[in-house]
């Protein structure tokens, strides 16, 4: 059995606060992160939304860290390229590989590390709607928003039968691999074919049924979405407006600081 | 007196010519308890997609409370009538229990408010009150039978139709369900008629049952069902275990007035005997005993 990231956010406490203010906080997040000129204002936000993730949220600090070093393996690996190979100004490094001359200068070194840091608050915010808002919650946020109808629905219905294919097609393969099934490349290849096309009828035939169970239930064209009333209370409004107002104030005095 | 369902010579062929289903005829009154029994692929499935109307048939072989099911609006169907899949993966395709439960109401046109009742209403009935904001992958397969229960049950059919309730569950599980199935007919005056191999239960649940293959091979109450070995033999079937264990005390000159179908009869009986033969039962080997074990074991042996 997998536990995908949903599962985590549907047992999240903060599951049951308002999807709006989290959306808010979350993009207020995003947008003052990027637009920053210094390090400090989005490693603070970064920090402040891993601690709300971890400690209000009650993930596993282990998978949030885990989690966080893909997308930061790639920020690092995108800072070296620059650190090297951009920017102007008083040299701090240099060294030879090769013949080849590699430089550092200042202008670089500021670079890398604000694109590092816009990086990671962006992540850390992304994770922190991912790791407490479900999917389920983000349908009814999606009904509000004017989009299609027959958009929402599908996607309702595509994340239901999500779950029901994965469990298909973990049983298939478990099935093929105690059969030897991807003993070799060879047989991995065929067994995997297999698997997707076996996967492919089924969904066929779980769409028929579908719709016999949606005709069974007088299926005319309206869907209901779970909306749970959840009113921001004045306290919440109250803290994020203070969280709001201390990122700004940070903003505004860290603008000019840099590393070097 | 009108039947809550009557079906009357109904015909059905498969697209490749194969009979599924040959003259049926089938009478239930309201507040019944109806068991369909038969084999794997005996056609119980195509009778049920008959009943609620999802497929149809040409005449006017199947009425619902006296009115012709191919003449009434979709609506007035599902108002009459709920039928409960036997995998409840295949029922339930909304992301959340509530989304699921909430959608037959819904598009019976009630308000938000009033669809929100009906909700609350199901889940209290079987049992999963606080479920609401549940996905279904998270809940056990009993768990899900139940959302699918309660899925058509917040439409207040008259009418449930169940395809093989008690299959895959654990005894707990089956325990509940057989409890709330007997529940529902008792308490709400629901008429069910359901499909189900597991003749243990069966006697609980049935005030009449119907042997199909194909056609209807024998109708009655449980106890002449299970005793007519031919029926049983014939189509796959057996009776259930106390009823066997009563038959093979009887070759060991056991005197029982009936055979026990359930645990709790047999409890009755044994009581009634011993307490009519002052505190003793008496067994005995007689001459023909060992032989009337043979015959009736292997006539129960499907194998012959």
């Amino acid at each position: 059995m997998t536990t995908l990231l949903d599962d985590y956010a549907l047992i999240s406490p903060l599951r049951n606060r308002n999807n709006w203010l989290k959306l808010i906080i979350v993009a207020f997040g995003l947008l003052v992160g990027v637009s920053s000129t210094s390090p400090v204002t989005p490693l603070f936000i970064a920090l402040s939304m891993s601690i709300a993730t971890v400690f209000l949220g009650k993930t596993p600090l282990k998978l949030y860290l885990k989690i966080l070093t893909a997308p930061l393996g790639f920020a690092f690996a995108g800072a070296v390229v620059i650190f090297f190979f951009f920017g102007s100004g008083s040299e701090i490094l240099s060294f030879n590989i090769f013949g080849y001359p590699f430089i550092a200068n200042s202008e670089g070194i500021n670079m890398a590390t604000l694109v590092v840091s816009r990086t990671f608050s962006g992540m850390c915010c992304l994770f922190f709607l991912a790791f407490t808002t479900p999917m389920v919650e983000l349908f009814a946020v999606l009904k509000k928003t004017r989009l299609p109808e027959s958009f929402i629905e599908l996607s309702m219905l595509i994340y239901r039968y999500i779950f029901v294919f994965l469990d298909v097609a973990m049983s298939i393969k478990y099935a093929q691999t105690i059969r030897l099934g991807y003993k070799d490349v060879k047989s991995s290849i065929y067994s995997f074919s297999m698997l997707v096309s076996t996967l492919f009828l089924q969904s066929w035939e779980q769409g028929e049924k579908l719709y016999l169970a949606m005709d069974s239930r007088c299926y005319n064209g309206k869907m209901m979405m779970f909306d749970a009333k959840r009113p921001v209370e004045l306290s919440e409004i109250i803290t994020a407006s203070l969280y709001f107002i201390f990122i700004l104030t940070i903003f505004y005095f860290t603008k000019n600081i840099s590393v070097v | 007196m009108i039947n809550a369902i009557d079906v009357t010579n109904l015909n059905y062929s498969y697209p490749d010519g194969t009979k599924a289903l040959d003259g049926i005829d089938i009478k239930i009154e309201e507040g019944e308890k109806t068991v369909i029994v038969g084999p794997n692929g005996a056609g119980k499935t195509t009778l049920f997609l008959h009943l609620n109307g999802t497929l149809k048939s040409q005449g006017k072989n199947v009425s619902i409370f006296g009115r012709n099911i191919s003449e009434m609006a979709i609506e007035e169907r599902i108002r009459e009538i709920g039928i409960i899949f036997q995998d409840p993966d295949d029922q339930l395709f909304m992301p959340t229990v509530y989304d699921d439960i909430a959608f037959g109401p819904l598009n019976m046109g009630l308000e938000n408010k009033e669809v929100d009742e009906k909700v609350k209403k199901a889940l209290s009935i079987v049992g999963l009150e606080g479920f609401e904001d549940k996905v279904p992958h998270h809940l056990s397969y009993g768990q899900k039978k139940k959302v699918a229960m309660a899925s058509v049950l917040s439409m207040e059919p008259k009418i449930l139709v169940i395809d093989e309730p008690t299959a895959n569950l654990d005894p707990r599980s089956r325990k509940e369900l057989i409890k709330l199935i007997n529940k529902l007919n008792k308490n709400q005056g629901i008429t069910i008629i359901m499909a189900t191999h597991d003749v243990n239960a069966l006697p609980q649940l049935s005030d009449r049952v119907y042997v199909l293959n194909h056609k209807i091979i024998a109708q009655g109450s449980p106890r002449e069902i299970f005793s007519d070995s031919t029926v049983l033999k014939e189509n796959n079937l057996e009776a259930p275990d106390v009823f066997k264990l009563f038959k093979v005390l009887g070759f060991f000159g056991y005197d029982y007035d009936t055979l026990p179908l359930s645990i709790d009869e047999a409890i009755e009986e044994l009581t009634k005997t011993i307490e009519t033969n002052n505190g003793h039962i008496h067994l005995h080997i007689h001459e023909h005993t060992h032989q009337n074990i043979r015959d009736f074991i292997n006539n129960n042996d499907h194998h012959h």
